[in-house]
């Protein structure tokens, strides 16, 4: 049965390769840190399998519920008698499903990168990096603790930091990895606050007791954080508020999405991993981690993440049609389709058919990572043949890498939600999850449906039709069997994928869901993403004018779109105008003259005042005598007059 | 008369007779070399001082005028051995002297005079001692004759003395006047607190030994004189000519005018402050090594002030013990300042640059007794300040307490410039290295025992505060 | 004798026999067989310390000895440790031994840098096994004079300065301690008997309550000068930028600790009615120097200072544990001090080794050495996680842990400022990556650097051993924080007893 010792193995693998590879890769194990790293990997998946499928048909479901089983934790730093950071491994439905997408994501990824990567000289880092990722994302999904989950959280942004600057001596990488650390960074300052304000009141950090007290209606910790407010708002509203805020960080959500996109200048393949299918979307599953929390106790809380969702997925949406960089594009595809899943939560209710929208916002976790995966690494793969990035640089690769081709375009008709492909099914229990909870936010997902598609087959057109290519420009072919065997085996998994059952594994009561697909209701989404598919096709299959005439009809709304929308500019403003141009340059300054200047400045008198006081040493005995007597005066006088 | 008298006034005929041999040298064997002659009083003078350490009893002579104790007899002893060390330390100056018995005589004869004033139960001869040993100590600053700063010094000497004797005559004749009497143990259960006249006797008395003890505003003649008199004499003056006045005003201020003990509790508080934090103004920017610890002497002082607060026992021994840790740290100082300006005629703190690298075994010496006079651990100079401190701290008298701990940061200041000086400035041309002579080694050897020993181990001030 | 005198005795032995020795090889091996020997030392205590503990002793301070020194002043020769001290004692040995080894290349008086870096050791030990408050004073001041001498004469940049400066800073905190522990000295007989120095008897004395708000200020700034206090941390950025490596290590790395400590032991522990009377305002200095630190280090472009204005920063951490007044934040008040002792210690050390090697500590000068020197690059990326407080290391440990025990206090000043220092950790982050980024990052700029040699074999073993503490800390902290605890919980059973006499 589930046994602490394997489950157990499922990080510790990685970790091992981490250490193993980190310490004495480079010097001793350079040629087989990949195959290292790959096998653990391997050995880590396997064992992951091994654990949901014991999990969800055998071990996991008590009395037809799916139940939360800590398969172990221990006392790692104890702050009051209650409140503890305890390390532990719990397994649940949504853990269970991470931990597979991690591990197969992961997988994939490094089989990919063997060939990828080859001939890099700091290969071994690349992998150290790589299972160091994987360690510290499964340890998140595993946690036991919320300040557990925070660890692994800040780990998980490290090990994001260091793989996207892994090309160092670029830089732009170097940019690109400090501004996603940092803003990260800022968004987990929201999450530590929650957690702070929530553990106060329920005087726990462990999951299973922190939800359970924080969503029992009439509990006294319910009480006590629902009685305390803070400008308006209650301390429950702040604390789920500030915990999403840390989700909205690193899901890249809608002001803080600003480090995804130049996260893209690390290699492509952890882009695949980290920046698409599992890192970014931490975010919502801390959401649907604490989701009773937030669908039983706090409604406002989950307005808030609905509409965030929504806006990014729209924004998102709008930036990524007009992006010429090919791993862009796929950036703000993420950020969309995470904004998605973030709005289905924040739909959904609890229990029962209402919690349609959180197993909805899973199952599009599920099946995204799989084709945004494939997606980054087909797109690896072109970069891989074409050396640019740029969209005009490429054009008709269809006949030069065919299974890339077919796989990519796989992906995209996925990511359309064009059925029977994955995608269609999950965006589809979205959209009628927003439909019966949140029209107007159906609506804007029904826009965001349709615009797409659009930007996927502009990225697919351009990329493999529009121009033709003379056959020997390029004269290498596809990348090898390391690198066509993820591509092939995702894109398998992105055909089948819809087929699963999710609602029955996962559900926000963990009692089965039923979920079916109306042919009436998909009619219009899927309607919508053809006409986007046909508008790419009319624009972007053959070379035309036609985008920049479209370009100059849409005027302003083109050029925001192309500049996303200045928010860039907005937080430079903010952080390197305000915080770091006046209130930096304040304190350095004020360090400079005001305090160290008046130490100085007290030295300086001091002397001044000494030299003064040397004056008085005239040389001359009759001065001297007369200050005595003046000595001898004013003691006298002192003495029979004030000390009397 | 009997043996009674020999024991009690050990120390006085022990001094006496090394004055008497010096005479018989000077009338009959003028041709003795400055190295014998020097050789000889060496030997002298540590017999004296084990001579001052054998059978310290209690006792009086002359009817009450003269009484000495174990405290006393101890205190003597500190400054014999001060007066050892400074004649240890003397052989470089001496070679260039040609009446050099004659500033034994003149060493000795002021010596004599303050055993007097420290054993007097009398203010008569209290006077006749300050007196003795006041006017051969004007003739000592003038020792060096070539040079005008010399004679200078004994000139600004004997006139300021003169005013501050005049000072302290007025105030014992207006004592003798209220009260009929001068003899301490008559005296002490006359005065009272609530008689201006008496109180105005005490300050005018005071003022004198301010003077003496250089207090600020009474000052003014230290710097001129120490920067003028030879090391030597400076050496003496700074430490054991302040030891005998401290310890007579103990004396006084215990026994005598106890019954004003708030009066000279203000008093010793306001002259403290004032004395440390002017003495340190002065002390900031000086660049001459003799005048620096001519105004450290003044705030040395002026923390003795602070630990004679206290007002009993504790105050008393912490007040001894501080004596003789800054003898030692002082005349380690001295020794090397004293062979340095024999040899090389340099006083200037900027002519120690660099002196680390030429003679790193002085530069320890000197850098130890300026930590143990800035009061650095694990010197015993630390020990010493902390226990007058401590014993003042029984008192209470925090504004007293923050005026006297601050200072001491103020007084790090110039004690680093020279640690400075020596460590860290770079110089072209240092002081060269030089050998010394074995009994500048001795002498200095003994300092920095004492700078390094006294603190650390407690058995020195267990002894002092067991004598009581 | 007790075991816990050899902790002060062995580096005052040691140090004599650096004097003796001929030669600087004898005198490196020498220090290094001794750092070593006192490493040793202070794990056969805490070996000791956890079997008496397991044997059931639960007095506040274990392996006490008690001699008379003065006892006319009340003085004496008290020794005794809690985990507090303890976990102090550890840091000042693995820092001390690190020292020793970074400073294998000091060719210039040799003999003397480390006689006088062990010198200021035995300062360190002898101020946290001290429970008289006169030893305490003793060798806190003990450890001034050497870091005058070894910024004088092996500094570098404004030596003279930054020496002076700090040697007065420093000895003016002292004063005002000592102006503290007179009053309390002289308040410690109230009940009847001698005054006495003596901490122990001095915790079950009442101080009264007016004597107590006027002393507490002076002794808790005055320790607090040590810790870099604002406005009193300027001696900080100037002194530990022109201090050779080693001392730059001991200066922040203990010396600031020993404010802290001192803030804890001596100034909390006897008057805990000031203390909280004076809490928030601590709290305010403390949360200005957190985030006027982080700030203030932002604009520094010199790698010594930047680490200088962060350690500002990140000992305001100390002290805001400290003013919580709850257990919790004590005990991370205590981790942060063992925690940023060790990582700045790193810092200083990799930071020296850069400007062994490139000549010059300004970010603008140097770019992409992690590909030149991988291992001194790698150093500098964990030590700059660890500042910013990274899980795995031990920054983020103690930082939670204060976070935590500061938001147990519930009204809105102390979230406030709970949530203020939260913010810096955002801060540290943009400065730490910066200079990261512009150092170890990005194209080669000089092509001097391309000859420069990795970390020699002293180097690598100093870092090495210094990573190690920290990971140690970071991914197993129960072993710190139950160290701790038992001191911590008898300082906080103080304090709320004055709270319930109030």
């Amino acid at each position: 049965m589930l046994s602490a010792t394997y489950i157990a193995l499922i990080p510790l693998l990685p970790l091992a390769s981490f250490l193993l590879i980190g310490l004495l890769g480079k010097r001793y194990l350079k040629m087989a840190s990949g195959p290292i790293g790959t096998l653990s990997l391997l050995l880590s998946c396997a064992l992951a399998c091994i654990t949901a499928f014991q999990y969800f048909f055998q071990a996991g479901r008590v009395n037809g519920v799916f139940e939360k089983i800590t398969v172990f934790k221990f006392a790692w730093l104890n702050f009051s008698p209650n409140v503890s950071i305890d390390m532990g491994l719990v397994l649940d439905p949504i853990s269970v499903m991470m931990i597979l997408v991690v591990t197969l994501i992961a997988l994939m990824v490094h089989i990919y990168s063997l060939s990828y990567m080859k001939g890099e000289e700091r290969v071994s880092t690349y992998f150290s990096f790589l299972s160091l990722f994987t360690f510290s994302m499964l340890g998140l999904v595993l946690a036991s603790n919320i300040f557990q989950m925070y660890i692994f959280w800040e780990l998980v942004g490290l090990s994001s930091y260091l793989l996207i600057g892994f090309y160092f001596d670029k830089p732009s990488a170097v940019a690109a990895a400090k501004k996603a650390f940092i803003v990260t960074r800022f968004a987990d300052l929201g999450f530590l606050i929650g957690i702070l304000i929530l553990s106060f009141h329920a005087e726990t950090l462990d999951f299973t007791t922190l939800i359970s007290r924080l969503s029992t209606p009439g509990s006294p910790w319910l009480l006590s954080i629902s009685s305390a407010s803070f400008m308006g708002f209650s301390l429950l509203t702040w604390g789920l508020v500030l915990l999403f805020v840390g989700g909205a960080g690193k899901s890249a959500m809608f002001p803080l999405h600003i480090w995804l996109p130049d996260a893209m200048e690390g290699p492509t393949p952890v882009s695949a991993l980290i920046h698409a299918a599992t890192m970014v979307v931490a975010g919502v599953f801390m959401v649907a981690r604490m989701f009773p929390v937030y669908a039983l106790s706090c409604p406002a809380a989950l307005q808030v993440v609905a509409w965030t969702g929504a806006i990014s997925s729209l924004f998102a949406a709008l930036i990524a049609c007009t992006q010429t960089d090919i791993k862009r594009v796929l950036a703000y595809s993420t950020m969309s389709q995470i904004g998605y899943m973030m709005f289905a939560l924040g739909v959904s209710g609890y229990g029962g058919e209402n919690g349609l929208g959180y197993t909805a916002s899973l199952f599009h976790l599920f099946t995204h990572a799989l084709f945004k995966a494939l997606l980054f690494l087909g797109a690896g793969a072109v970069i891989h043949y074409v050396h640019s990035n740029e969209l005009s640089k490429m054009g008709g690769l269809r006949k030069h890498i065919p299974i890339t081709h077919i796989t990519f375009l796989v992906a995209c008709l996925a990511i359309a939600g064009v059925p029977p492909f994955s995608g269609f099914f999950s965006k589809e229990e979205i959209l009628m999850a927003s439909y019966q909870h949140n029209f107007p936010i159906y609506c804007i997902a029904l826009f965001t449906a349709g615009l797409t598609a659009f930007y996927m087959f502009r990225l697919y057109f351009s990329i493999f039709w529009k121009k033709e290519l003379s056959a020997d420009s390029h004269a290498h072919g596809e990348g090898g069997f390391a690198m066509m065997f993820p591509l092939v085996l995702l894109a398998l998994f992105t055909l089948g994928a819809g087929f699963i059952p999710f609602g029955k594994f996962i559900s926000s009561d963990g009692l089965p869901l039923t979920s079916e697909v109306h042919l009436g209701f998909s009619l219009i989404p899927v309607l919508l993403s053809l006409c986007g598919i046909f508008m790419a096709m009319a624009f972007y299959k053959k070379e035309s004018t036609l985008p920049d005439k479209a370009a100059t009809v849409l005027g302003e709304l083109y050029k925001a779109s192309f500049n996303k929308f200045k928010i860039d500019e907005v937080w430079l403003k903010v952080t390197k105008g305000f915080l770091f141009g006046i209130v930096g340059r304040f304190a350095a300054w004020f360090d400079k003259s005001i305090i160290n200047g008046a130490i100085d400045l007290g030295a300086s008198f001091a002397e001044v005042v000494s030299d003064t006081v040397r004056m008085l040493q005239t040389g001359k005995v009759q001065d001297y005598a007369a200050c005595v007597l003046a000595g001898v005066l004013s003691l006298c006088l002192y003495f029979l007059y004030v000390w009397m | 008369m009997g043996t009674d008298f020999f024991i009690l006034m050990k120390s006085e005929l022990s001094l006496a007779i090394i004055l008497f041999v010096l005479i018989f040298i000077k009338v009959f064997r003028e041709d003795m070399s400055n190295a014998s002659l020097f050789r000889l009083v060496n030997i002298l003078l540590l017999l004296n001082l084990i001579v001052g350490f054998l059978c310290n009893s209690k006792g009086e002579l002359f009817g009450g005028m003269f009484r000495t104790d174990p405290v006393i007899g101890f205190e003597k002893s500190i400054l014999n051995l001060g007066i050892l060390l400074i004649s240890l330390q003397s052989l470089e100056w001496s070679k260039l002297q040609k009446h050099f018995a004659e500033f034994y005589m003149l060493l000795l004869s002021t010596l004599l005079g303050m055993f007097f004033m420290m054993s007097s139960g009398n203010f008569l001869m209290f006077y006749l001692g300050l007196e003795l040993s006041t006017i051969p100590l004007a003739a000592l600053s003038s020792f060096d004759f070539n040079k005008m700063k010399s004679s200078e010094a004994g000139m600004k000497l004997i006139l300021s003395s003169a005013f501050s004797s005049a000072i302290l005559l007025f105030g014992l004749s207006i004592l003798y006047g209220c009260t009929g009497t001068l003899e301490f143990n008559a005296l002490a259960p006359l005065i009272s607190s609530v008689d201006h006249l008496q109180l105005l006797a005490f300050i005018l008395i005071f003022s004198g030994f301010a003077f003496k003890l250089s207090t600020v505003p009474f000052h003014f003649w230290t710097a001129d004189v120490y920067e003028g008199s030879p090391v030597a004499v400076t050496a003496y003056l700074s430490v054991v000519s302040k030891a005998s006045v401290i310890f007579i005003l103990l004396t006084v201020l215990y026994t005598v005018f106890r019954n004003l003990g708030a009066a000279w509790y203000d008093l010793l508080a306001i002259l403290a402050v004032i004395s440390m934090t002017f003495g340190n103004l002065f002390a900031l920017r000086q660049d001459n090594i003799k005048r620096l610890l001519a105004f450290s002497s003044i705030t040395q002082a002026a923390y003795l002030l602070v630990g004679i607060t206290e007002g009993s026992i504790l105050g008393w021994s912490s007040v001894i013990y501080f004596i003789l840790i800054y003898l030692c740290s002082n005349f380690a100082l001295f020794g090397v300042v004293s062979f340095v300006s024999a040899r090389y005629n340099k006083e200037m703190i900027a002519d120690y640059k660099g002196f680390y690298a030429t003679n790193p075994f002085l530069s320890w010496v000197m850098v130890l007794a300026l930590f143990s006079l800035a009061g650095i651990p694990p010197t015993a100079g630390f020990f010493g300040k902390l226990f007058l401190l401590t014993s003042a701290a029984t008192k209470g008298n925090t504004l007293l307490i923050i005026f006297a701990s601050l200072n001491m940061v103020a007084s790090l200041y110039y004690y680093l410039r020279v640690v400075k000086a020596i460590f860290i400035d770079k110089n072209e041309n240092p002081i060269e290295k030089t050998p010394l002579p074995l009994s500048l080694y001795l002498s200095l050897g003994v300092c920095i025992a004492g700078v390094l020993m006294l603190g650390i181990f407690p058995g020195v001030f267990q002894y002092i505060y067991k004598l009581f | 004798m007790n075991s816990l005198f050899l902790i002060v005795l062995w580096p005052a032995l040691s140090a004599l026999a650096i004097l003796l020795c001929k030669g600087a090889k004898q005198v490196r091996t020498a220090s290094l067989v001794a750092s070593a020997i006192q490493l040793g030392l202070t794990l056969y205590i805490a070996f000791e310390y956890y079997t008496l503990r397991r044997a059931g002793d639960h007095s506040p301070f274990m392996m006490q000895s008690n001699l008379n020194w003065f006892p006319q002043f009340g003085i004496s020769l008290h020794m005794g440790i809690d985990g507090i001290s303890l976990a102090m004692l550890l840091l000042t040995s693995v820092v001390v031994l690190c020292g020793v080894l970074v400073s294998w290349n000091i060719s210039y008086l040799t003999k003397e840098f480390y006689f006088l870096l062990i010198l200021l050791s035995m300062g360190a030990y002898g101020f946290f096994i001290s429970l008289d408050l006169f030893t305490l004073f003793f060798f806190l001041e003990l450890a001034v004079i050497p870091k005058f001498m070894l910024i004088g004469i092996w500094g570098s940049g404004r030596k003279e300065y930054a020496a002076m400066k700090l040697a007065l800073m420093l000895m003016g905190g002292s004063a005002l301690i000592l102006i503290g522990l007179l009053g309390v000295y002289f308040n410690s007989h109230t009940s009847g008997g001698l005054p006495t120095f003596d901490l122990l008897k001095l915790s079950v004395v009442h101080i009264p309550r007016n004597a107590q708000h006027i002393l507490f200020p002076f002794l808790f700034l005055g320790f607090g000068v040590f810790t870099a206090i604002f406005p009193f941390h300027t001696w900080a950025p100037d002194g530990h930028s022109s201090a050779p490596t080693a001392a730059s290590m001991f200066l922040a790395g203990i010396s600031m600790k020993l404010g802290g400590y001192g803030c804890i032991r001596v100034a909390c522990l006897l008057m805990p009615e000031a203390a909280q009377y004076y809490g928030p305002a601590i709290i305010v200095l403390a949360c200005i120097a957190i985030l006027y630190g982080a700030f203030a280090t932002m604009m520094q472009k010199d790698l010594k200072y930047i680490n200088a204005y962060s350690s500002v920063s990140h000992c305001g951490f100390v002290l805001l544990g400290i003013a919580m007044f709850t257990q919790t934040a004590l005990i991370g008040a205590v981790m942060q001090m063992v925690s940023h002792g060790l990582m700045t210690a790193l810092f200083f050390a990799v930071i020296g080794m850069l400007y062994e090697r490139t000549h010059t500590r300004m970010t603008a000068d140097m770019s992409g050495l992690l590909k030149i020197m991988p291992f001194l690059g790698t150093v500098f990326i964990i030590a700059g996680l660890c500042s910013l407080g990274l899980p795995g290391l031990s920054g983020f440990v103690s930082e939670m842990t204060i976070f935590m025990g500061s938001w147990q206090r519930p009204d809105a000043f102390h979230r406030i400022a709970t949530i203020l220092a939260c913010a810096s950790i955002v801060v540290t982050a943009v400065y730490i990556l910066r200079a990261a980024g512009k150092v170890l990052m990005g194209p080669i700029s000089n092509e001097h650097f391309r000859s420069l040699k990795d970390a020699a074999w002293n180097e690598k073993l100093a870092s090495v051993i210094l990573i190690l503490s920290i990971v140690l800390i970071g991914v197993a902290p129960f072993l710190l924080s139950g160290l701790i605890r038992p001191g911590a919980f008898e300082i906080m059973k103080t304090i709320a007893n004055a709270t319930v006499l109030n």
